[in-house]
């Protein structure tokens, strides 16, 4: 029951959305109450599944993994909804949106966050299938919201490359169907349980697509060249759900086939390919991270390098995949905080780019702050959980080959100091004269708050039913 | 021998028709009366009642040329299958290597004999000749080679017989060959896109050029002999690749029903030319190597598919393989074309051979739910996309699609390419799935590897648009043929998934043209901060 409400609530309230005719206050209403739900649920089912092991009806399925995504995509998307309601107000105070665009808004994004949920929840490899391109559909009009030129080409591109990656990712996945003979939604569970039918030469064939397909949308260099224009044009709540959450949603897939593959194959063949797809793009960022001018971009960089550890990490195995899964978990919450605090900075400075902006610290004295905390957590600074998801990585992967891990470390302190740098000369220094001088709103900080108060519990305590989950699924995948 | 004289004299004498016959048609489409379908016998009976002059620099050559060339026209038109399979006679120049160079041969003194007088005009037609006999002859070859491969011996008889039993499974490379033979035939015979044979007052002109220092009874000969050879060539494409209707005895009735299949096959092959007469523009001489080496590749590409797939001869006609086959040449017509129209005409055509493919199944189950969403496949993809695209090229008036990165041999090589690698053993896995149809599947995941390079090479949104869809085409094909069909369900939510992205790219591509003038992503350079 609780799963259909996780899935009733963003597509009401995107219908009810539908008829709201011009009070702001009635979409707010709708926004907060749906992801307050949401957030509800998904706590219950997370409790339940700790407990219980899968929680399952009848087109859904939630396990372990399942349940820390369903987890994070509630957390998230309540932050980045709350935050949406005082951003979009203030766009719409200064003049840039009208109102039909803010419904527009916020009908997109319930649709987009009940993809997600039913992406996670599905119990059918192409009803997943259908939940991921949903996702893709519902965000192109997201990215392309402010209607710039760039925001267009950036949101065509979006959809081009990820349709296509999707696409090679559905010819995989039916793929996986072929050793399951019996008709009907063919679930998980029923592939899983007929793999010694699965030619093991196909099954090596079709995770290649998956991976690539899938890695498309995960943001895996080489497939990753619309992840930064894409995140960087959209309004901030949506990249940080982008990133925080979609990114994660989309690897989970490749992760449920990885199972599936290596109950036929062994998991040397799908080890060795996360591997090598975490290295390019734990490399590439770390490099192109000194050209970027544009500080949202940069964050977009560094999502791509966070994939990597985490693609990294489950393809060490063991240790590496209870470290990828922390990461996901931190990394989720490190990198909305610092698009959210980018969104505060975009609205105090109307600026992206980084040449432009100075002195955040004492302008926007708490984003600041937050925004250079977000930044050396990201970079594995001792107090963050970061650190040990790093430390244990490394010394999962320092086994397997000596040479990732040290390329990996080296990629690491490359792209800190590159991140830092930046980092360091919009914070400091004399911020300039004209400044939008508009009275943000308190509550504007409430979302950071949440979020940064989470980032730091969880850095240092994990409660039982979590750690459960995290367990049981790192021995799972 | 006496049969061998008669068709080399058959064959003479019904040449000057056919040439007439496409001057007519050609005539019709311009809307013009035109000349009589027997103005070309008139014309040649008033050159050889006229006088001639040769010029005082002209050596023998110029005056044995157009004996030897007609002489070798005769040869050859008694040497491949008219209407028997068997051969005239004991000659023994059936072999397509004799009657491919005894045609060199004549095009030879052509060309000497065109340099031979010293007139510029001459010298640069031979010059010219050369260099597109030359280029030519690799398609020509390879496009015969294609049947004598698949057919084990050399001889145009025995070709055509083996041809004529080959299953309609394995006539995929048959057709590749043809489409190779056909442009080789356009440039051999001096046709459009290469030449015009109508006019000798262009300084573009090759065979006319050649010609131009003959009057009186040698250029009626000349004339004659170019008509035999384009009857020849007409003869080889009608008999080697479409050897239907050929008789196995030289009983009068069946070679009479033979002959009137002949005639209509090639008056079919006779209103193609006209119709690509009226239909395209000369092309620059530079850019007729191009052409020519798209035959070699298309020729190249069908011996690699032919050596690959196994012909097992069977006379049943296998409808889904035939749908596959709509499928996989329209994906590979849309690289060719440059019209919009056209690529979303054969989008449409694409889709719906898709469609009938999913009604088979639905058909067999005579489940409603199946039919339902077969139904709801045609309404999206054929009836909403054909308007939706028919829309958006009227309103925004996009009828040439822009440019492709890599050009039309370039593009052919990626393609041929990539089908020989579905063919190959990299993708037995994936073939094997269903090995009754391992052909069709090589040939489904060709078509998804083609429609991912479609989007790839194409500059415009459109297309990139409409390579996407036909990548979904591409594996629902393979889907269906391996046996992967998906219940009622899922499949509708597939069909949903299209329909709101056909929605959502059609709303980019306007706004993309309202922003940037034009549907050219190459023109989109905002991102490179």
């Amino acid at each position: 029951m609780t799963l259909y409400l996780l899935v009733m609530a963003p597509l009401t309230a995107a219908c009810l959305s539908f008829f709201v005719r011009t009070k702001l206050r009635r979409l707010e209403f709708l926004c907060a109450t749906a992801s307050v739900m949401e957030l509800c649920a998904a706590l219950r089912i997370a409790f339940e599944v700790s407990r219980r092991g899968t929680v399952s009806e009848l087109y859904f399925s939630v396990d372990a993994l399942g349940a820390i995504l369903v987890m994070m995509i509630a957390v998230i998307g309540l932050a980045a909804s709350t935050y949406s309601l005082f951003y979009l107000r203030e766009e719409n105070a200064k003049g840039i949106i009208g109102f039909s665009r803010v419904r527009q808004y916020y009908i997109l994004l319930h649709l987009f966050m009940l993809a997600m949920f039913c992406a996670v929840a599905t119990a059918n490899p192409t009803l997943m299938w259908i939940a991921t391109e949903a996702t893709t559909l519902s965000t192109a009009f997201l990215i392309s919201y402010y209607n710039e030129p760039s925001a267009m080409e950036a949101a065509w591109k979006y959809l081009i490359i990820n349709s296509v990656g999707l696409l090679l990712g559905f010819l995989g996945t039916l793929l996986y169907l072929s050793p399951v003979k019996e008709g009907g939604l063919v679930s998980w569970q029923a592939i899983l349980s007929n793999t010694e039918s699965f030619n093991p030469a196909l099954a090596k064939t079709a995770f290649v697509f998956v991976l690539i397909g899938y890695g498309t949308k995960a943001g895996l260099v080489p497939m990753h060249t619309w992840l930064p224009d894409a995140h960087s044009k959209a309004p901030v709540p949506i990249s940080s759900l982008l990133s925080g959450v979609l990114l994660n949603v989309s690897f989970f897939a490749i992760l449920r086939f990885k199972a599936i593959t290596d109950h036929v194959v062994g998991p040397a063949f799908t080890q060795h390919l996360l591997m090598f797809f975490g290295l390019t793009s734990i490399a590439l960022p770390a490099f192109m991270i000194y050209i970027q001018r544009n500080y949202k971009r940069l964050l977009a960089y560094s999502s791509i390098e966070n994939m990597g550890i985490i693609a990294l990490g489950f393809g060490a195995g063991g240790i590496g995949a209870y470290a990828a899964l922390l990461h996901m978990l931190y990394h989720a919450l490190a990198k909305s905080i610092l698009f959210l605090s980018a969104g505060n900075i975009f609205l105090k400075y109307s600026s992206t780019k980084m040449e432009n902006i100075k002195g955040i610290m004492k302008t926007l004295p708490l984003t600041g702050i937050l925004f250079f905390g977000g930044v050396l957590a990201l970079g594995g600074i001792p107090p963050s959980g970061i650190f040990m998801t790093k430390i244990y990585l490394l010394s999962a992967v320092i086994h397997q080959s000596p040479f990732t891990a040290f390329a990996a470390l080296f990629s690491f302190i490359l792209l800190f100091a590159g991140m830092l740098r930046h980092v360091v000369s919009m914070s400091f220094g004399e911020p300039p004269e004209t400044l939008y001088q508009g009275h943000s709103s308190p509550l504007l900080y409430a979302p950071f708050v949440f979020l940064a108060g989470l980032f730091i519990i969880l850095s240092v305590y994990l409660p039982a039913p979590l750690k459960q989950l995290i367990e049981s699924a790192a021995s799972k995948y | 021998m006496f049969i061998w004289i008669a068709q080399s004299i058959m064959m003479a004498l019904l040449s000057p028709f056919f040439v007439g016959v496409i001057r007519k048609i050609k005539a019709k489409l311009q809307n013009r009366n035109g000349a009589g379908v027997f103005q070309p016998y008139r014309d040649a009976w008033k050159l050889f009642c006229k006088d001639e002059v040769i010029s005082q620099d002209a050596s023998w050559i110029f005056s044995f040329s157009p004996y030897i060339l007609f002489s070798t026209t005769l040869v050859a038109a008694g040497s491949i299958p008219f209407v028997s399979f068997m051969p005239a006679g004991h000659s023994p120049a059936g072999d397509f290597l004799v009657v491919i160079y005894l045609l060199a041969l004549g095009t030879f003194f052509l060309a000497l004999a065109g340099m031979d007088a010293g007139s510029a005009f001459g010298g640069f037609g031979s010059s010219r000749e050369m260099t597109v006999a030359a280029l030519a002859e690799g398609g020509l070859i390879a496009s015969i080679l294609t049947l004598a491969l698949s057919a084990h011996t050399t001889n145009l008889f025995k070709i055509a017989e083996a041809v004529a039993l080959f299953p309609l499974s394995a006539y995929a490379p048959v057709a590749l060959a043809f489409a190779g033979f056909f442009i080789v035939l356009l440039a051999e015979t001096g046709r459009y896109p290469f030449d015009n044979p109508a006019t000798h007052l262009e300084l573009t002109m090759i065979h006319e050029a050649m010609l131009l220092e003959y009057s009186g009874k040698r250029l009626a000969l000349m004339e004659w002999a170019s008509a035999n050879k384009l009857l020849i060539f007409l003869t080889l494409g009608a008999n080697l690749f479409f050897p239907w209707g050929l008789s196995h005895s030289w009983s009068i009735l069946s070679v009479m029903q033979a002959f009137a299949i002949f005639t209509l096959k090639i008056l079919l092959l006779c209103a193609a030319i006209a119709v690509i007469e009226s239909s395209t523009a000369k092309i620059r001489f530079f850019r007729i190597p191009d052409l020519l080496f798209t035959s070699f590749i298309l020729s190249a590409t069908a011996i690699w598919i032919s050596s690959l797939s196994k012909i097992v001869p069977s006379g049943a006609f296998q409808f889904p393989f035939f749908l596959e086959i709509v499928v996989f040449v329209s994906i590979i017509s849309m690289h060719a074309a440059r019209k919009n129209s056209s690529i979303v005409f054969l989008y449409v055509l694409q889709s719906s051979a898709i469609t009938l493919l999913l009604l088979i199944p639905s058909y067999k189950a005579s489940s409603t739910s199946l039919m339902f969403v077969t139904l709801l496949t045609f309404a999206v993809k054929v009836v909403m996309t054909s308007y939706f695209f028919s829309q958006l090229i009227k309103s925004h008036r996009l009828t040439f699609s822009v440019s492709t990165y890599l050009s039309m041999p370039v593009t052919l090589i990626v393609i041929s390419l990539l089908t020989v690698i579905t063919f190959s053993r990299v993708f037995e896995p994936l073939t094997s799935l269903s090995p009754e149809s391992k052909n069709t599947l090589a040939l489904s995941l060709a078509s998804i590897f083609i429609s991912l390079f479609l989007i790839i090479n194409r500059k415009g949104a459109l297309s990139q648009m409409i390579g996407i869809l036909s990548l979904e085409n591409g594996i629902v094909c393979f889907a269906t043929f391996a046996g992967l069909e998906q219940t009622p369900g899922l499949q509708l939510g597939v069909i949903f998934d299209i329909f709101v992205w056909v929605i959502i790219a059609t709303v980019f591509i306007s706004m993309i043209y309202r922003h940037f003038g034009s549907l050219d992503v190459s023109a989109m350079r905002t991102l490179k901060e």
